[in-house]
């Protein structure tokens, strides 16, 4: 499911790596040199982790380790709320509440459009009644790409998959499934926090 | 510009059951990317993402055009054609009417001012026009995200202070300035930003002895290299008993001195869109020291 939920939407790729390109002003979208790697591995966690922040104009290996970091920090929180029970998340849907007043901390490391993915992502996992991953992989990312204000993260992130209520798989389209996602990730330097941006994801037969 | 290939109707897309649908908004490809792709004319253009509160001293972000117009809030569509297959579950408790889940997909034309929810239907009900929040709600928000200063309070003299010498009493004149933070408050109507300015008003003094000195600025720090006839002070207390009997930081007696804090108030107010604007109960922060008083001896020979 991994960036998420968008393993059946494999066909917004392009949206998001011209967007990234357009918006970010990237070179390009998923490719560039390669750079030291950091493994990230991840328990589940309902916890969302805090905001990432750093400055522009740190040593390259200091930025790198900070995108990395602002990275996993967006994936854990992403998982933290997909594996919150579904019941309270929905009944506060149907009374009215907003994803930005559900969700408020995937505002502090994703940006349009990831966020709005990332937030109809969950509203479709919430009022579909189904049970968020119960663990995931966040695996090896890599910053492939960094500038002074955007970088690009490669990475390939497994999880179980959202399930029913009855522990079947959920729709394909809500990330039902264990399955592992490769993907690119472009975060841009925002406020002084590493944010994502945009990104596109494959299913893949392993990571 | 790549992303005016992305750019949305300008109509909004009210639905209602029965209708015709999306009204030919993003929704109707099942692709949240292509209709965050929609909004994200606002990425590239340096606003910081209205909420995360960032405190800044001088403000964040750039602002800049938005080159994409975006459905108004709200913008309710089919459940199902933002969710190819589903329909969103039960409808909620009380619903006495066959009805239908909507999608509300809005962008207000700023990063992250989403006001993705749903709402539920009746057959032939039109979907609900709901007013953005209070103004006055995101900059409530915003002053409780600020983050203020405590203040370094520095005495001169500084290691030990006399009986019926002024003692003079100033804060690091670095924290004297406005601070900043912009927050956002959203609902199915929109998203509204805000943003509350803190403003060092004054500085209470409680010097240990019974004494409240407040004093309408940070202080004017003692320069040791000018002589003191060629320097002044509107911020001191003159202490007219000595720091015995009072509690020792470090337990010797010896060392038994006055307990002094210093408190900046800061007066806030919110700003908001449109000219809206309001006050805000002030804020204050503290920092603490302790001055050892003597009494000073004569020598008589």
């Amino acid at each position: 499911m991994g960036s998420h939920g968008q393993k059946g939407r494999v066909r917004n790729w392009t949206f998001g790596c011209v967007l990234g390109m357009a918006a970010m002003g990237l070179a390009a979208c998923g490719s560039g040199s390669s750079s030291p790697t950091s493994t990230v591995r991840s328990t589940p966690t309902t916890s969302p982790a805090g905001p990432t922040t750093t400055t522009a104009g740190g040593s390259t290996s200091g930025n790198q380790a900070a995108v990395l970091n602002a990275w996993q920090s967006a994936q854990q929180t992403l998982y933290g709320y997909l594996q919150a029970p579904w019941e309270q998340d929905r009944a506060n849907l149907v009374a009215g509440q907003t994803a930005a007043t559900l969700w408020p901390s995937l505002a502090n490391y994703f940006v349009d459009p990831a966020l709005k993915s990332e937030q109809t992502f969950l509203v479709g996992v919430k009022m579909g009644q189904l049970n968020g991953p119960t663990s995931f992989d966040l695996g090896t990312p890599k910053v492939v790409a960094i500038a002074a204000m955007t970088a690009t993260v490669a990475g390939c992130i497994h999880d179980t998959g959202t399930t029913t209520a009855t522990g079947a798989p959920g729709p394909t389209s809500l990330g039902g499934g264990a399955g592992s996602y490769s993907g690119t990730w472009t975060l841009g330097l925002i406020g002084g926090s590493w944010k994502i941006a945009s990104y596109r994801t494959a299913t893949v037969p392993k990571c | 510009m790549a992303l005016l290939m992305f750019a949305l109707p300008s109509e909004s897309a009210f639905a209602s059951v029965g209708g015709t649908g999306s009204g030919g908004s993003c929704s109707d490809s099942g692709s949240t990317l292509g209709c965050g792709s929609g909004v994200s004319g606002t990425t590239g253009t340096g606003s910081g993402g209205g909420s995360g509160g960032t405190t800044t001293g001088g403000g964040s972000g750039g602002g800049g055009a938005t080159t994409v117009s975006a459905p108004t809030c709200p913008n309710y569509v089919p459940y199902s054609s933002e969710f190819p297959g589903q329909d969103g579950g039960p409808p909620p408790a009380g619903a006495t009417q066959p009805g239908a889940w909507y999608f509300n997909t809005c962008a207000t034309g700023s990063a992250a001012s989403q006001a993705t929810g749903v709402v539920w239907l009746a057959t032939g009900q039109a979907a609900p026009t709901v007013p953005p929040p209070d103004p006055a709600v995101a900059g409530a928000q915003a002053a409780s995200e600020l983050q203020l200063p405590t203040p370094t309070l520095t005495l001169s003299p500084s290691t030990a202070g006399y009986v019926n010498l002024a003692e003079w009493l100033w804060i690091t004149s670095a924290v004297w300035h406005p601070l900043s933070t912009t927050a956002q408050a959203c609902n199915a109507g929109g998203c509204v930003a805000a943003t509350a300015t803190a403003t060092p008003s004054y500085v209470t003094w409680n010097t240990g002895d019974g004494s409240v000195i407040t004093c309408n600025g940070p202080g004017t720090p003692y320069d040791p290299s000018l002589p003191a006839t060629s320097q002044s002070t509107t911020c001191e207390h003159t202490y007219a008993t000595s720091s015995a009997g009072q509690p020792s930081p470090d337990g010797n007696p010896n060392d038994a001195a006055f307990p002094i804090t210093a408190t900046i108030t800061w007066t806030v107010a919110w700003a908001g869109p449109n000219g809206s604007a309001g006050a805000l109960s002030s804020l204050t922060t503290r920092g603490v020291t302790s001055l050892k008083v003597a009494q000073i001896e004569s020598v008589n020979n």
